[in-house]
């Protein structure tokens, strides 16, 4: 029993100890910053693109920094840096909304980044007033309509979908999702709580069904009948537009863009963004890597393949994107959305928003 | 017996690592939580309601249509029988979240069955998926049960004159209902557990509350209060089965087999009930798996060659290591009991099969929260010794890490290759290990030399179950995976989820091609089994 | 020259946990070379325990244990059962099912595997199944499997052989055959053997000593006709063979006019003394061919005759007992008839070890 006590404990130890080691060489191949090597770029990820791959393999060949990306939510990615802590290999958090940015902010997961060509390259109120994020793309969340059945004299804005005349006809997807709650964060920024409150009810009565399926989802509902209008944003009608799936075009050519609040504040517009974390190990080039996603050909390519609004002024948008015309933007600070977050969760719950 | 006190002390730390991610979650219920109150007053009764109503019909549904398809097959010899015997464990191999995104792909805009319906979601839609993917729970048991113990009981009551539908009513279904009672809880424990699929149909769940309290909200106590809700749940599930069994008329200790032989069913009459068990076969496979070849072909699967290759391999590697590893440690759980007879030891030795009852995502959240604390206290004790060395901190060794995504696939699904390995373990008996001992051999002998060699068919066995349950796993994979990583199920999922049905479709048709091989593997094994017993007997 | 000791035992105590009675008492069994030696008593009674005590399967609560020159067992020191040198043979033989029979013998076999083999084989061929040694377990019959369990025991020359129980699965046809030949070969190579059995009749026919458990507790032990004939008490009595039990006056009572006793009609515990009468004790004949009178001779009235191919057994009722006398199976009294019952002469000169 002994021998099987003492062959139990080595093995634990060897396995241990290949673990340890093995563990070890990995970081050890990626630290060699210093001699010469140009090293890595750990990348928490919500954007799941097949353009962000192709981003980054171009920033490899170009710099030399080997890019590793975990690709989650960015709610499970925020969970993952806290857990980790000062542990945590990530170097960059890229969401798709700015509100999980600020709560990566909030939760000291961030860290400030003085950096002159980010700064002069995106206009101020893309990015963290203190520095802590920056964004990549804007979208802006609008409303989808059928273009036979709806007409453009009917819409008007957010506000007005709550009416009467909406009832059964609009299709949206969960409050799970954080696009959806950002634009409820807005409307609690502009409106105030108790009237971002009545507007959610008054969207859960409107609703032509239970909240399922993502943006694309919506605008299939629309074409196939089951409602009118739908709220996405505007990158799912340019990527359905221009789809391999005859069914997705067929889709988006029935539907028109339209551009709620024209007269008032502007349409509510969103960013995808990212940050450097807190225990950055690789901070330098987590910077280089915004840099060059900010970098005009890299926002060209956003706006090409992706069909987002670039951050950077003066870089041009896809042709279906230019189609549907400039804009006024809401100009409320972004990082209100992040504050006024979970406020809109939990407005949500209330309002039975599913 | 003293000298085998080492035995103890292994089987006891073995036990432990499994318990470990549980205690540390317990550990966190108690912190304090902000939006505990919140949920539980507005969207925690919906969750109950929710997966309650799909507790319900969907255990209904699984019940009737488990216990009718097991009697047709047990009582009847008909047409296409041979085929049958196969095709109706298949729905088994196909993951309820991708026949999920195959039905509904074929009611959306452009689908088959868009004219007829224009919308897959919903509760009753997860009800009907629930159905068809998960009546072989109860199939299987109940068939197992009837055909080995109902002869007699329906030899009987045929002399009694009663009908077949008396036979079904009166006979078989009171026979069954154990086993089928046994493969019902199973299945309510998968309806529970089912995250992917809800998600999609927009059906809210307590798997989906338990990521929304921890992700949306942030508040990770809340997410570990309801994950304990749910245990709660399964656990009553669980207590209501022990009860069951307790009171049950038939049950199968003690009673000697007593095979059924079927009645032959030609004509009409037997092409009818060909149809018939074509009903599930269908539903649960055909459809989905012809979507998914449909989009595949679509997609142009060559495009993705690469793609595809290198995470069908990902995946294979790390089930397939996964899958040796459950076999060994089942193996070493149900040797040592033998060293004992039994007792305390078995107990312990079982314990580690509760995590089958335990939602992936309940898993997952403690063994995150064990393995972010073993590299926390090794970077404490080490780093000041380690990172003069290296120039930097050790850093994460055990998070993010496959080690531990295969030791979590251990957790969960250890059970699945514990029963059949202990079974074995049952029916051979200790004695060997005494008969060893008083030649001068040790345990560590008879282990090797006796027992290993007479548990490979068990082992392979236990192998493959183990295999089928970790490679369809999602929602702890989804959680625990390092860095870019994916397996089959979560590229499938992924890209489902962001509506790339065509692009999901080459990885989900590999993930069910996989299950269905092996599936056929089992059922050769499990034949070839009993003809080599037999053959045996005969030499 | 005194014969060497081989096992012995002192004091060997086993309590279960969660039982009220402890499994083995205070056992003390010793055992010389070449002596087989079987422990007998109904399931339950410890048998098994203590075997596996000795075997080092089971540690004991208390007591030591001595095999050949060496203390295997005390409070002190313990030495594991594959360090025992001694062989077991089990009730099912515990052949491994996937080893050939050769296989099987040479599992616990030491050294060059040619070695193995032909000492294997040496085995084998002394248990007379050296042709089969390429036979796998299931091929073979219960007595053939028991032989080889035996064999492979043997092939490691160990100190002491532990028989648990091997020919209670046998069919009753061949089982006298089988323990026959196991006894042939235990004494062919000397062996010490412990039998630990609930069936008298295979201690009778392998064994030099008997001894009788109950309860945990050896009551007696001696050669078999000592126990036989000179029980302890009513039980090792019954347990060794049909007995009649009398209370020393009511003998006396019936066989009148029996000689002064020289006995006494009290035991020295001061209850009443109990007599064993086995049935081929007493001489029974019809009344009508009985001698005229006979000084020790009673009269009784058969009431059930039962016949058991070698003997038969008459019930009988005299005065106020009834008895079982047996007789010659060829020898037939009808039933309902009148007999005369006589001691016989040798009962009746050694009639003090009958007393209990």
């Amino acid at each position: 029993m002994r021998i099987f006590l003492r062959l139990f404990m080595t093995i634990l130890i060897t396995f241990t100890l290949s673990v340890t080691l093995w563990a070890g060489g990995q970081s050890e191949a990626g630290s060699d910053n210093g001699s010469g090597n140009a090293g890595e770029v750990n990348v928490y990820s919500h954007r799941h693109y097949e353009i962000d791959k192709q981003l980054f393999t171009e920033f490899t060949e170009k710099t030399g920094i080997k890019v590793n990306v975990v690709n989650a939510d960015s709610d499970e990615l925020i969970q993952r840096l806290k857990t980790e802590g000062e542990l945590s290999p990530a170097d960059l958090l890229i969401t798709a909304d700015v509100a999980r940015l600020v709560r990566a902010q909030k939760d000291g997961l961030l860290q400030a980044v003085d950096n002159q060509t980010l700064k002069e390259r995106i206009p101020a109120y893309l990015r963290s007033p203190n520095d802590y994020w920056f964004g990549m793309t804007k979208r802006a969340r609008v409303i989808v309509y059928h273009t036979e059945r709806v007409d453009t004299e009917e819409l008007s804005t957010y506000e007005e979908l709550t009416s009467e005349k909406w009832r059964n006809r609009i299709a949206i997807r969960s409050s799970s999702n954080i696009y959806n709650q950002s634009l409820l964060a807005s409307l609690i920024a502009n409106l105030g709580a108790d009237q971002a409150e009545e507007w959610a009810k008054g969207i859960v009565q409107n609703m032509a069904r239970s909240p399922q399926g993502n943006d694309r989802d919506q605008m299939k509902a629309v074409a196939a009948g089951q409602a009118d209008i739908a709220v996405v944003n505007t990158y799912y009608v340019g990527r359905m537009f221009n789809s391999d799936d005859p069914d997705e075009v067929e889709v988006a050519q029935q539907m028109g863009v339209f551009f709620p609040n024209q007269e008032g504040r502007g349409s509510h517009i969103n960013i995808s963004g990212g940050g450097v974390t807190a225990h950055a190990p690789h901070k330098a080039n987590a910077e280089k890597l915004l840099e060059f996603l900010t970098s005009d050909t890299s926002q060209r390519l956003f706006a090409q393949a992706n069909y987002e609004y670039p951050v950077v002024p003066g870089v041009s948008e896809a042709e279906i994107v230019k189609s549907w015309g400039e804009f006024k933007e809401d100009r409320l600070n972004l990082s209100e959305l992040g504050k006024l977050n979970s406020q809109a969760v939990r407005i949500f719950d209330r309002a039975g928003w599913k | 017996m003293s000298n085998r006190r080492g035995w103890l002390i292994v089987l006891i730390v073995l036990t432990l690592l499994f318990v470990l991610p549980f205690a540390a979650l317990l550990s966190g219920v108690f912190s304090s939580s902000d939006t505990w109150g919140h949920l539980s007053s507005t969207v925690l009764p919906r969750y109950i309601g929710s997966s309650l109503f799909l507790l319900l019909f969907s255990l209904f549904g699984v019940y009737s249509l488990g216990t009718v398809t097991a009697w047709i097959m047990t009582r009847y010899s008909f047409p296409l029988k041979p085929v049958l015997e196969v095709a109706l464990i298949f729905p088994h191999a196909v993951p309820i979240y991708i026949s999920a995104f195959a039905y509904r792909g074929l009611f959306n805009y452009g689908g088959l069955f868009h004219p007829i319906m224009p919308d897959f979601s919903g509760p009753w839609a997860a009800v009907f998926l629930f159905i068809f993917g998960l009546y072989t729970y109860v199939y299987l048991a109940a068939r197992a049960m009837l055909a080995t113990f109902g002869g007699q009981f329906i030899d009987t009551a045929l002399m009694l004159g009663k009908s077949e539908g008396a036979l079904f009513r009166r006979v078989a279904l009171p026979l069954m209902r154990p086993a089928a009672v046994g493969g019902a809880v199973l299945a309510g424990v998968e309806v529970l557990n089912e995250y992917g699929a809800l998600k999609y149909l927009g059906v809210e769940s307590f798997t989906t509350g338990i990521f929304r309290a921890w992700f949306s909200l942030g508040d990770i106590t809340a997410a570990i209060r309801l994950s304990l809700l749910l245990l709660l749940t399964v656990g009553i599930l669980l207590a209501a089965e022990k009860l069951q069994r307790g009171k049950a008329g038939f049950t199968s200790s003690g009673r000697n087999p007593s095979p059924v032989i079927p009645l032959k069913i030609r004509g009409i009459k037997g092409t009818l009930l060909t149809a018939v068990l074509l009903f599930p076969v269908t539903f649960g496979f055909f459809i989905p798996l012809l979507q998914l070849l449909f989009w595949s072909i679509d997609a142009s699967l060559l495009q993705q060659w690469g793609k595809l290759a290198v995470i069908t391999t990902d995946t294979l590697v790390l089930t397939l290591s996964a899958s040796v590893a459950a076999v060994s440690i089942a193996l070493l759980l149900g040797f040592i009991p033998l060293l004992f007879n039994g007792g305390i030891s078995g107990s312990l030795a079982s314990l580690p099969s509760l995590g089958y009852a335990v939602p992936g995502a309940v898993i997952a959240m403690g063994v995150m929260r064990l393995s972010i604390s073993a590299d926390f206290t090794i970077n404490r004790l080490f780093n000041p010794l380690i990172s003069p060395l290296r120039g930097e901190p050790l850093g994460l060794i055990f998070s993010g890490s496959l080690i531990v995504l295969a030791g979590a696939y251990l957790i969960r699904f250890i059970a699945v290759s514990y029963k059949p390995i202990a079974s074995a373990y049952t029916s051979i008996g200790g004695v060997y290990v005494d008969s060893a001992a008083t030649m001068g051999r040790g345990p560590i002998a008879s282990f090797f030399k006796i027992y290993l060699p007479l548990m490979k068919r068990a082992s392979l066995f236990a192998g493959i179950l183990f295999f089928l349950d970790a490679i369809k796993e999602l929602p702890l994979t989804m959680i625990l995976r390092p860095f870019n990583y994916d397996t089959l199920a979560t590229v499938t999922y992924e890209l489902a989820s962001d509506e790339r049905l065509k692009e999901a479709a080459p990885f989900g048709l590999i993930l069910v091609a996989l299950g269905v091989g092996v599936t056929i593997i089992t059922m050769m094994l499990s034949k070839g089994n009993r003809k080599v017993t037999q053959g045996e007997k005969k030499a | 020259m005194k014969p060497k000791e081989i096992l012995r035992t002192r004091g060997l105590h086993k309590h279960f946990a969660g039982r009220e009675q402890p499994a083995v008492e205070n056992l003390d069994l010793q055992l010389t070379s070449g002596e087989i030696y079987a422990l007998v008593g109904e399931s339950g009674c410890g048998k098994t325990t203590a075997l596996r005590m000795i075997a080092g399967l089971l540690t004991p609560d208390k007591g030591n244990i001595r095999i050949r020159d060496r203390e295997v067992y005390s409070a002190s020191s313990m030495v594991p059962c594959e360090q025992r040198k001694v062989g077991m043979v089990f009730q099912n033989a515990a052949l491994f099912p996937h080893l050939s029979l050769e296989k099987n013998v040479m599992f616990g076999l030491k050294g060059p595997a040619r070695a193995q083999r032909a000492r294997a084989r040496l085995f084998l061929e002394q248990v007379g199944l050296a042709e089969l040694r390429k036979a796998y377990p299931h091929e073979l019959s219960g007595g053939q499997q028991q032989r080889v369990a035996l064999a492979r025991a043997l092939a490691l020359e160990p100190d002491l052989i532990l028989l648990d129980e091997p020919f209670s699965n046998l069919d009753i046809r061949i089982k006298t055959k089988v323990i026959e030949q196991v006894r042939t070969i235990l004494t062919q190579v000397d062996t010490t053997a412990l039998l630990v059995t609930h069936d008298i009749n295979e201690a009778y026919h392998l064994a030099d000593r008997i001894g009788v458990m109950r309860a945990g507790s050896l009551i007696q032990q001696g050669d078999p006709a000592e126990l036989y004939h000179s029980p302890a008490d009513s039980y090792v009595a019954d347990f060794l063979g049909t007995a009649n039990e009398f209370e020393l006056e009511k003998l006396q009572a019936i066989f009148s006019p029996l000689p002064a006793h020289p006995y006494g009609a009290v035991d020295t515990t001061g209850s009443a003394a109990q007599v064993i009468l086995r049935p081929e004790d007493i001489e029974i004949v019809p009344l009508s061919q009985a001698k005229p009178t006979s000084e020790k001779s009673a009269e009784g009235k058969i009431e059930g005759v039962t016949f058991l191919g070698s003997r038969r057994e008459y019930l009988v009722k005299a005065g106020s007992v009834k008895m079982r006398v047996s007789t010659p199976s060829h020898y037939e009294i009808p039933n309902g008839s009148w007999v005369q019952l006589t001691l016989k002469p040798e009962v009746h000169q050694h009639l003090l070890r009958r007393v209990i």
